[in-house]
């Protein structure tokens, strides 16, 4: 049974404006630095046997092959040794936020990080403090802010960057639900 | 370290370049493209379809099939198949397999094809799930894709070693030259160092004519025992030489090099060459700051001196150095794997006398060299090949 759609009337409800989100896909293991940020935290895996810090989050140990890692807690210090300014992007949400400045950062506990950079960093070398944060689809993204001093992280958090939200820190702020074990 | 001498190929040959012409969107699946690479091989070989009894395929989007699934797709009962998911590496890696098959008898003639389609959305899907560690850590800043993390390459490679963006355009312009007479190019319009430092960029540094174009197409060619060859009649190549290493150097920290340092010496040593002996270079051209690592890393020039062999060099068909004769990647377009062998296709017609292009005067013995597979920062794959036509 068919029937033709109606025209719509002067009072139809105003059309409903496309949320687009960062791409949320993330393995099952990348969502352990979500647990963390939710929290407050930068955590990274690292190797119960060996002590390595691993980056990208992975299943075993790459230097002993231990597959005992534990999210811990990350001081974040690195250096910014390469960057860029993206303007182009194959996903619909970033170009809206296009150009858009990421780095790579040597971490000094070892692994290399793709981050975004906060704007006050400076052009590379350059030290800087990395730190996660939430970005809109909730999940956990690395951030690069300048300098050695952590309290710049937390003073000047994040700018009015949409790519990742100022802080995600409990005080005032509602934890978003991830999946993870977050909480007590 | 010592390792075990390699055994040579003696008695083994490459031969039936085939290329599938490119475009820049299909609506054909990446079978259609294979069907196609593995007719020309029969047409160009006169054999029966009957007679392949090996298969060695690269495909990005064949999924969900595997080259299991294509052997019942077009029909083909084989003793041996193998499916080499590496990328700018493909044709190096493939070839190394097939010699080996052949060389051992599990088979005789080895179609080595490396195949994929372009439609609207082939090149997003790809670069979002391209590795775990793609899409956890690199995809969702920014989602650039190879853009990117090329950029972070290139930009640490000026600053580390003075490379400046007219070196990495006098590569492009020079390619696009060699690509302006091989009509397989699906770039045909002359590009100026001008029209390359002024083009739209695209991450910084990089901008538009430092990027390939995504297309669909493929490339294919056979390996089977000379005598065989020989009773074809078909114009064939030696293999002298090849090597392959995989996620070289972990601990650096960041890539300025490629594990075709590690293995060079004996590449050389094997193929029983000197560089000097090199009639033309076929290098994985993804961007041009690759083509200089491969030059360096291969030994033509040491770590950091890429800028001035650039710019002490010209790099046409017709000049001291020929490079990517066909226009590489950069002009002719990459057909996702077909990518990876590109170069080998290329140097195969060079020295057989078969070029389709502009042809390298006395050509015959040509390097082509593999990269691929940007897992997460780096390229985790390399590989090269010293091949001599048949006058060598
Ligand atoms: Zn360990």
């Amino acid at each position: 049974m068919t029937r033709s759609l109606e025209e719509p009337g002067q009072n139809s409800p105003v059309p409903q404006a496309r949320v687009l989100l960062p791409p949320s896909r993330r393995s099952h293991i990348a969502l352990g630095l979500t647990t963390a940020a939710a929290q407050g935290r930068f955590e990274l895996q690292v190797c119960s046997s060996c002590g390595a810090v691993q980056y990208p989050p992975r299943e075993a140990c790459h230097r002993c092959l231990s597959v005992l890692l534990d999210w811990q807690f990350q001081d974040g210090g690195g250096e910014l040794i390469s960057e860029t300014t993206l303007f182009h992007s194959h996903d619909e949400f970033f170009r809206e936020h296009l150009p858009l400045r990421l780095g790579m950062v040597r971490l000094d506990s070892g692994p290399t990080a793709i981050v975004y950079l906060h704007g006050k960093v400076p052009p590379a070398p350059a030290r800087v403090k990395v730190d996660a944060r939430l970005d809109k689809a909730g999940r956990a993204v690395l951030v690069a802010f300048p300098g050695d001093d952590t309290k710049m992280a937390d003073a000047d958090p994040a700018g009015d960057s949409p790519l990742w939200e100022a802080g995600c820190g409990p005080h005032s702020r509602t934890v978003p639900p991830t999946g993870g074990t977050v909480g007590k | 370290m010592t390792t075990s001498r390699r055994q040579g190929y003696e008695d083994i040959v490459v031969t039936v370049p085939v290329t599938v012409p490119y475009v820049r969107y299909s609506t054909h699946g990446a079978h259609w493209f294979v069907a196609r690479a593995l007719a020309g091989l029969l047409e160009g070989s006169r054999l029966s379809k009957s007679a392949l009894d090996g298969l060695c395929l690269s495909s990005f989007t064949a999924a969900p099939d595997t080259a299991v699934g294509l052997t019942q797709h077009l029909g083909l009962s084989l003793r041996w198949l193998d499916h080499i998911p590496m990328g700018g590496a493909a044709g190096i890696v493939g070839l190394r397999r097939a010699l080996r098959a052949v060389q051992s008898g599990d088979a005789a003639i080895v179609a080595c094809v490396a195949a994929d389609t372009n439609q609207s959305d082939t090149f997003r899907t790809t670069v979002r799930s391209f590795s775990q560690f793609a899409q956890d850590a690199v995809y969702p800043y920014g989602a650039g894709g190879p853009n990117a993390s090329f950029a972070f390459l290139t930009a640490y490679y000026m600053r580390t070693f003075g490379a400046r963006r007219e070196d990495f355009g006098k590569l492009c312009v020079a390619q696009r030259n060699n690509a302006l007479k091989f009509p397989l190019a699906l770039f045909k319009k002359p590009l100026t160092l001008e029209e390359y430092l002024e083009a739209r960029p695209i991450a910084d540094p990089l901008r538009l004519f430092d990027c390939v174009m995504p297309c669909a197409g493929a490339e294919a060619f056979l390996v089977m025992r000379r005598e065989r060859a020989q009773d074809l009649g078909l114009a064939f190549a030696s293999v002298l030489g090849t090597i392959e290493r995989h996620n070289s150097f972990p601990d650096d920290p960041i890539q300025t090099r490629g594990g075709w340092v590690l293995d060079r010496d004996e590449l050389f040593a094997q193929a029983g060459v000197r560089h000097a002996d090199i009639d033309l270079l076929q290098t994985y051209d993804d961007y041009p700051v690759i083509s200089v690592m491969q030059m360096e890393d291969l030994g033509f020039c040491a770590k950091g001196e890429g800028p001035d062999f650039v710019r002490s060099h010209t790099f046409t068909n017709d000049g001291d150095f020929p490079v990517n004769t066909s226009g590489g990647q950069l002009s002719v377009g990459q057909a996702g794997a077909a990518g990876g062998y590109l170069g080998m296709t290329e140097a195969l017609r060079q020295i057989t006398g078969a070029s389709l292009g502009a042809a390298v005067p006395d050509a015959r013995i040509a390097l082509v060299s593999g990269f691929g597979m940007i897992n997460y920062d780096r390229g985790l794959c390399c590989g090269a090949a010293i091949l001599a036509g048949r006058n060598a």
